[in-house]
């Protein structure tokens, strides 16, 4: 009857044996629990990596394409061998205005020495932007930053800002807010070199 | 009496093209009906129709021209996820990591169900079986506990 069975500890391991049989389903469900917590938790490492990726102000500028109102698209890759203006604004913002003319003087003055302009529109409504160019005489190429596609892979703060790409691809130089005529000559000198 | 004809007739067909032009010409309603929809891209969770910066304006003033244009709301909302990418629905993208936040709470209604199923498939086997089991339990526990306990029960009656 007793079955050797003989001290207090013994009598709680048997109680407990029958208790709790070995039980997969539930180890189981731990470990798929536990996956689905490390799972979310990667994730969100991963999404915060992302975000803490910092400016892009230097190396290899991100590749683009964009659709020009004008109907036509234009690629970085198109534009090797050229220096180019990657210039961001918007036609709701009041300092974009300020530049504008700066900017399309600046085109003028350096389209025959290798330097490209390009002006992505950001955030925008459409008959704005053009009502925008139009109003600034603005003949360079631009198009919208459908899905704020470039913006995102540049990384930009808002607008205005403006990247200074050299004919071999890579970023040398990056300006926030409205560029004054000084300001963008200089950078345009250097890059014509 | 002609002229009072056709100036009778001129002055219908005036007023058929001024009401069907006031048919058309979208109100603050329609407006709000798919600005409310939609998510000022440049703001953090505020819909376009109670928005006040320059660019929600300019939205409401293009939601309108595309409505007098006789475009749905669907297409109008198309327009503007196309323009500014899927935030401006206020949900996440349906690809990349954007995928997860969709996913993820069907995954764990669906873990959270199987949990359950097993918790009560587990609860009411051990009933089943408890009586049986309780049996074996005391038949293997020495006499002298058995001894006890019946003692402790006589004594609590």
């Amino acid at each position: 009857m007793t079955q050797g069975v003989s001290s207090e500890e013994e009598v709680m391991e048997v109680l407990e044996e029958k208790s709790g049989q070995p039980d997969r389903g539930r180890l189981v469900i731990q470990v798929a629990g536990v996956v689905a917590v490390l799972a979310v938790l990667a994730l969100l490492a991963l999404g915060l990596r992302y975000r803490a990726a910092g400016r892009v102000d230097k190396g290899p500028a991100p590749a683009f394409t964009l659709q020009l109102f004008d109907g036509g698209q234009v690629s970085l890759d198109e534009l090797q061998g050229k220096a180019v203006v990657l210039n961001f604004w918007a036609s709701w913002c009041k300092p974009c205005a300020e530049e504008a003319a700066v900017l399309e003087a600046g085109w003028r003055q350096y389209k025959d020495k290798g330097i490209v302009f390009v002006g992505v529109d950001y955030i925008d409504t459409e008959p704005d932007a053009r009502a925008y160019l139009k109003r600034y005489g603005i003949s360079y190429p631009n198009g919208p930053d459908l899905g704020s596609k470039i913006s995102y892979a540049y990384r930009m703060q808002g607008v205005p800002e403006t990247f200074f790409i050299s004919p071999d691809g890579r970023i040398l130089d990056v300006y926030i807010g409205p560029l004054n005529r000084e300001a963008l000559l200089v950078r345009l000198d250097r890059l014509s070199q | 009496m002609r002229s009072k004809i056709m100036m009778l007739v001129g002055l219908m067909a005036l007023l058929a093209v001024l009401g069907q032009a006031a048919a058309q010409t979208p109100t603050a309603d329609d407006v709000n009906n798919v600005a409310k929809e939609l998510f000022c891209p440049l703001c953090t969770g505020i819909t376009v129709d109670v928005c006040e910066t320059q660019q929600c304006v300019q939205m409401r003033s293009l939601i309108a021209q595309k409505l007098a244009a006789g475009e749905t709301k669907e297409q109008i909302k198309a327009y503007f996820v196309q323009q500014y990418g899927q935030t401006v629905l206020g949900t996440p993208a349906r690809k990349g990591l954007g995928l997860t936040v969709w996913i993820l709470p069907f995954l764990a209604l669906l873990l959270g169900l199987v949990w359950v199923v097993y918790v009560l498939r587990n609860w009411s086997s051990k009933r089943r079986n408890g009586a049986a089991s309780d049996e074996e339990t005391l038949a293997e526990l020495p006499d002298k506990y058995l001894q006890q306990l019946e003692q402790e029960l006589r004594e609590s009656e």
